[in-house]
Parts: structure tokens; C-alpha cells; sequence
């Protein structure tokens, strides 16, 4: 428990402070969300995905609640992928993270939209794409270094 | 377990559908509050990521460090040249000073070389007969008296300053009009000798040149008296000068080229 309280208010640090960064897009929210439901199951999936997703959303501009609906579906999904034999192969992890980055920002943009009514041009070359593509390149990075360090 | 599971779950949504519900003022008043409950933390986390991201600014300092040392240097040359050109510019304001106070043709000069010897005390300008430099004229600088033209090539001429021990000027003191001959002695002083003994001397009395011998123009200033001498036995005085002629940092002179007959 302490040790994933470590982990949120680490990358809490890192997401918050150190990027966008020469243009790259991270979501080390759903990264840790993802990769706890991979490892733990849907119920870490669920609780971290909820945990990060409220923290997020205290401290951005956005409603209270949009970023934990995406974060905790992600987090589900990803644990019920644990069951699956073919999660032992790194690069259908780091598939299905790309999947979760895409379904997390049409979440997020499905809500926001109906509450907002937000602009949408440029938002899949300025955000969705850059963040996607970021998240599948550290995914097999942190996947990883998980893999070694469990 | 499961049923404690799916609680949990039913509660995560319900949670999820209230907070979405709320209506949108009182769901940032919420988010404020929240907000300021945690500010302290988002402190600490802000501090944290401040000194991490200082860490790569020294990198990024080493670098700039080097860029501006270099330009540090190049600017500091580019200083000294510009405090030669001003010193320069001083110099000649003077010179042409002095060239619109005088009343006679004058040709301006540069010093180019400084005689290498130990007896002689001489200097060398960069014009010559070509320019209309001639033997035998008067040399001054912003100062005061210089020295005479011993030489004269096509485009050089050598100057015997006052100050060689081969130099002997008529000299007379503005005050009382006392003359006498101003000798050089090899170094950086003259002496103002021949001053009849019961002539008053005053420390400081100006030295100027006489005219006599229709050399040097008249009124030259060539120094300020610092010490007076003389034995019981001697008829005459002696003077030590001190020069008003920096001699040994002139680098710009004055040729007078004609003294006008009766000065």
C-alpha cells in the first residue's frame, strides 16, 4: 500500500513538473494505472486508476470525476487482461496500452464534450497522437524494467 | 469477498455518477477546497521537481558558462581597443589644440620609433623633407617643447629631444625674465643653467624658451623649476627642471615648420 502511494506521488512529480518535454506527451497517470492492473488484477486496477484519476482532476481545470471514469475502465480492462495467456508476450502489452490511450482520451473527450462542448480540430495531432505514441514507447520501457525488478 | 468486491465497485460508480452530477459551480468549489486542503503537498511537490529540474540547469549552465567566457574575452580585447582609440582621440584633440593656439605652420606627426641607445635621447616621426620637415625645426607636443629636427630623410625625420645631453635651449623664467640655457641631461630632466646669482628663483617658476638665437620660437613652455642649487664659490645658479613635456609617452608632435622673424 505504502509502496503505491509511493508510486502515485511519484509520478504525480514527474507528469506534473517535467512535462510536456521538447514536445513529448506523456500519460504516466494511465501508464501506473495500467500496469497495476496488469500485475495486480482489477480491483489495483480500479483503486489506482480512481486514486490517480482524483488527484489529477483536483489539480487540473477539468470536472470533478472525468479523469477517474476513463482511468478506472482502463484499469478494469487491463485486469481482466491479466487472465489472459498472451499478457506474458511484452508486445501485446504494450498493444493494449496503446488500445488503453486511445479509449482514456475518448472518454475523457466524450464527457468533457458533453459538459463543455470543447473544441475538437487539432485535437487528435496535438494531443491523442503525440500522447499515445508516447505512452507505447515507454510502456515497453517501464514494462520492462517491471519485468526485471518483480 | 466477491460480494465486498462488488460493493466496493457499486460504491466507486455511484461515487463517479454523483460527482459528475453535481452541477458545475458547486463541483469547483468542491475542487477549491480540495485544492487548498492539499496546497501544501502540491508545495512539497512543486520543490521537489524545482530542484531535480536545477540539477540538468547546471549542465546547461556549464555550457553557457563557456559561450560567455568566450565572449567575456573577446569583449575585453574589443574594451582595450576601444581605450586605445579613445586615448588616442584625447591625444589628438590636444595636438589639434595646440595646432589652432599657435601661431605658426605646424605639421602633425606620429612617433615611430624611440632611440635604442643609452646616450642619446631621441626619437624618430614619420615624416620628412617630402612633407616639408626640414633640420633644425622646433618640436612641440600638447605639453610643452619637444625638441628639434636633427634629421630629415624623405619620409622620416629624427628629433634630438630636450632632454639629451648634446640639447641646449635659451631658456628664461616668465616671471622675472631671468634667462639662461636650458641643458638636457640624458634622462628624464632638464637644467636650467648660467641664472646669474642674484637673480630670485621660485619653486615652481615657469621655464619658457627666450627666442635668442631665433631656434626656438619664444614662449615655448618647457617646465616648472623644482630645486635650485649653488655653491658659495659659483657666480651662476643651476636649476633642475621639471619637464611639462611628458617626453617619454608622446606619441603624436607638432613640427612648427616657420618662425616668423621678430617672435
Amino acid at each position: 500500500m505504502l509502496r503505491t502511494l509511493l508510486v502515485i506521488i511519484l509520478v504525480f512529480i514527474i507528469q506534473t513538473q517535467f512535462f510536456p518535454l521538447w514536445g513529448i506527451r506523456l500519460d504516466l497517470f494511465l501508464l501506473v494505472t495500467v500496469y497495476y492492473g496488469f500485475l495486480y488484477g482489477v480491483r489495483a486496477g480500479v483503486g489506482v486508476g480512481l486514486g490517480i484519476g482524483l488527484l489529477q482532476d483536483i489539480f487540473s481545470g477539468g470536472l470533478l470525476g472525468i479523469n477517474p471514469v476513463g482511468l478506472i475502465i482502463c484499469g478494469m480492462m487491463a485486469g481482466y487482461c491479466r487472465r489472459m495467456l498472451l499478457l506474458r508476450y511484452w508486445l501485446i502489452r504494450v498493444l493494449l496500452v496503446f488500445i488503453f490511450s486511445l479509449l482514456n482520451l475518448l472518454i475523457s473527450l466524450v464527457i468533457s464534450q458533453m459538459v463543455y462542448h470543447i473544441r475538437l480540430s487539432g485535437i487528435f495531432a496535438d494531443i491523442w497522437l503525440p500522447v499515445c505514441a508516447g505512452n507505447t514507447i515507454i510502456a515497453g520501457l517501464i514494462f520492462w524494467i517491471g519485468d526485471r525488478y518483480e | 469477498m466477491i460480494r465486498k468486491s462488488r460493493l466496493l465497485f457499486v460504491f466507486i460508480i455511484v461515487l463517479l455518477v454523483v460527482l459528475l452530477s453535481l452541477p458545475l459551480p458547486i463541483s469547483r468549489k468542491i475542487k477549491i477546497t480540495l485544492v487548498e486542503f492539499l496546497s501544501p503537498v502540491a508545495e512539497v511537490f512543486n520543490y521537489i521537481g524545482g530542484k531535480i529540474l536545477s540539477i540538468g540547469d547546471l549542465f546547461t549552465a556549464v555550457k553557457e558558462n563557456n559561450i560567455l567566457r568566450g565572449q567575456a574575452e573577446l569583449l575585453s580585447q574589443q574594451l582595450c581597443q576601444y581605450r586605445e582609440l579613445a586615448a588616442e582621440n584625447k591625444r589628438l584633440e590636444q595636438l589639434l589644440d595646440l595646432r589652432e593656439h599657435t601661431s605658426y605652420p605646424t605639421i602633425a606627426c606620429r612617433v615611430i620609433a624611440r632611440d635604442a641607445g643609452s646616450w642619446y635621447r631621441t626619437v624618430v616621426i614619420n615624416k620628412g623633407k617630402e612633407d616639408g620637415i626640414d633640420k633644425g625645426m622646433p618640436v612641440l607636443s600638447p605639453g610643452g617643447l619637444i625638441g628639434r629636427v636633427i634629421e630629415s630623410d624623405d619620409s622620416i625625420s629624427r628629433v634630438l629631444l630636450i632632454t639629451d645631453i648634446n640639447s641646449s635651449i635659451g631658456g628664461m623664467l616668465q616671471g622675472t625674465r631671468t634667462v639662461g640655457l636650458v641643458d638636457g641631461e640624458g634622462g628624464n630632466t632638464c637644467i636650467f643653467t648660467l641664472i646669474p646669482r642674484q637673480a630670485r628663483i621660485q619653486i615652481g617658476g615657469r621655464v619658457v624658451t627666450s627666442g635668442l638665437g631665433q631656434v626656438f620660437p619664444k614662449g615655448l613652455m618647457i617646465g616648472a623649476v623644482v630645486k635650485v642649487s649653488s655653491g658659495r664659490q659659483d657666480l651662476c645658479q643651476r636649476a633642475e627642471l621639471r619637464l611639462a613635456a611628458d617626453i617619454d609617452r608622446i606619441e603624436e608632435v607638432l613640427v612648427v615648420k616657420e618662425i616668423k622673424k621678430g617672435s
